[in-house]
């Protein structure tokens, strides 16, 4: 357990003193304050346009970091040799990959509450009264980030380059926000073989669906919580299932 | 095993195998490789570019997997991570965070190999005093010239107090200076009771620590000398290196 805090440790400090990761933050903070230009031609619909916008700037640019954080994860520590001396120590590669997975989430929901708390001050200012959709919104954005950095770890293992696995998971990413249409297809396919293709293929890729903040704001009363449970355990076994595919190829991967 | 042994490779081979377009292309490591090292010992392993020696300590290592054969690290399969607390390694080129400062550096791999918190920062400052290093310990590695490096990688290497030393290639680059700072570390670890294994260009730095030496070429250990074959004549351990790379024609390098 103490090797895995350290990785943790060391991945978040190795994150966080990377320009690259300060100007993504920065990046993001602007965005959010450019919220402010499109509330402004909104007219009174300018609190909902902020709070929207706000949201789906942090969700992006969270997804950013995961999917670029995740793949360069292992690679660039193989690339640069450090993970030798990593390796030759008395740590289990389960632990190194845990400590890894974890710490970059940490330094990806650092950003995520830097720029949450910017879009809150944003909303103050502007007048916004206080509401349980943001906060409930954050819990959804961070099941939906892990699912994403543990699928795009997994293709950083599993692929030879960074550029298909960043490709595989963007790929992911997209179709796992189409499960519904994908299996009205199949359903509606009349071959049999590429209909059952694409309910194994279902089975693949991640349900964002279950996962989608969106939804929370048509849902009344406590149909959040029920979906938010839900959505939580499927991202878990999901998480749980590509780090158990990425542990088995990182497990007798040679250096 | 014997019970003195604290490495040993038994018929050990690694092919590498890398697959391209369906075809696959096999490249060999190291071939039917058997030695073992005693407890107290410096053995070295001589050899041409090329010839399989940083195969042999990565197998060692657990960094690769044996294609067949057997090795021991103390009794237990390299691959066991606990083992690994008694080995000290030192690559070739000590690879770094660039972005943490060396007493960062010593602090993280003291805590992943298992030192308690308490006795963490005197180890640190010793590590540091031994290899010369405790001036500059709080600048960002980014900063360190090749050699600060080195010293910071020994340092790493000894840092919990391992019984087995791994050197690979531990005097390339190193100046007049260095040599000989490099040359009466090794002799002093050894001293207090370190068994030393390390991989070398350098015959006449072999020559001068060495209990035993491996002469490796095309992947093959095919000579095992000890000390008293070479000790008294200048120039006879570069005599037998060469004698062997040229019997076997390992000029060409394969």
């Amino acid at each position: 357990m103490a090797s895995v805090l350290s990785i943790i440790h060391y991945t978040f400090i190795q994150q966080s003193r990377n320009h690259l990761y300060m100007v993504v933050i920065l990046f993001g903070l602007t965005m959010i304050a450019a919220s402010l230009l499109f509330g402004a031609v909104a007219g009174d619909q300018e609190i909902e346009v902020i709070l929207d916008l706000g949201l789906a700037v942090t969700e992006l640019f969270g997804l950013i970091m995961a999917i670029f954080g995740a793949v360069t994860l292992i690679l660039e520590e193989i690339e640069s040799k450090t993970i030798y001396l990593l390796l030759t120590r008395p740590l289990p590669r389960s632990h190194y990959l845990i400590g890894r997975f974890f710490g970059l989430l940490l330094s990806i929901f650092v950003s995520m509450l830097f720029m949450g708390v910017f879009h809150l001050i944003l909303l103050f200012v502007k007048g916004w009264t206080l509401s349980a959709t943001f906060f409930v919104s954050f819990p959804f954005m961070i099941l939906k980030i892990s699912v994403i950095t543990a699928l795009a770890l997994f293709f950083s293992l599993f692929s030879t380059s960074s550029v298909s696995s960043i490709v595989f998971t963007v790929l992911f990413w997209l179709l796992g926000h189409f499960g519904t249409e994908l299996s009205f297809l199949a359903n509606k396919s009349k071959n049999a073989i590429s209909a059952l293709g694409t309910k194994a293929f279902l089975f693949l890729i991640p349900d964002m669906s279950v996962m989608n903040y969106r939804d929370v704001f048509t849902l009344a009363g406590p149909h959040w919580t029920q979906q938010f449970l839900w959505g939580s355990s499927y991202a878990f076994l999901y998480c749980l299932a590509c780090l158990f595919l990425a542990l088995a190829l990182f497990s007798r991967k040679e250096f | 095993m014997n019970s003195e042994n604290i490495l040993e490779l038994d018929k050990t081979a690694k092919i590498y195998r890398r697959s391209h377009l369906g075809k696959t292309k096999e490249t060999r490591g190291a071939l039917d490789i058997t030695f073992s090292i005693q407890k107290g010992e410096v053995f070295g392993l001589l050899g041409l570019n090329g010839a399989g020696k940083t195969t042999i300590i990565k197998l060692v290592l657990g960094l690769i997997f044996p294609t067949s054969g057997r090795i021991q690290v103390m009794g237990k399969s390299p691959e066991d991570p606990l083992n690994k607390k008694q080995i000290g390694y030192l690559p070739e080129v000590p690879y770094f965070y660039k972005f943490l400062t060396a007493r960062e550096v010593l602090s993280f791999y003291g805590r992943i190999s298992g030192l308690p918190s308490h006795a963490l920062p005197n180890r640190i400052e010793d590590a540091l005093r031994i290899v010369r290093m405790q001036d500059h310990s709080n600048r960002p590695m980014r900063e360190y010239s090749k050699g600060m490096l080195q010293r910071i990688g020994l340092a790493q290497a000894i840092l919990h107090d391992p019984p087995l030393m791994l050197f690979d290639e531990p005097v390339t680059g190193l100046d007049p200076m260095g040599l000989k700072e490099m040359r009466d570390l090794l002799v002093s670890l050894n001293k207090n009771g370190k068994t030393i294994f390390f991989s070398s260009h350098s015959i006449s730095e072999a020559e001068k620590v060495c209990h035993r030496v491996g002469i490796m070429v095309k992947g093959r250990l095919e000579k095992i000398v000890s000390k008293n074959e070479w000790e008294g004549q200048t120039g006879s351990l570069e005599k037998i290196f060469v004698d062997t790379i040229t019997s076997k024609g390992g000029i060409s390098v394969g």
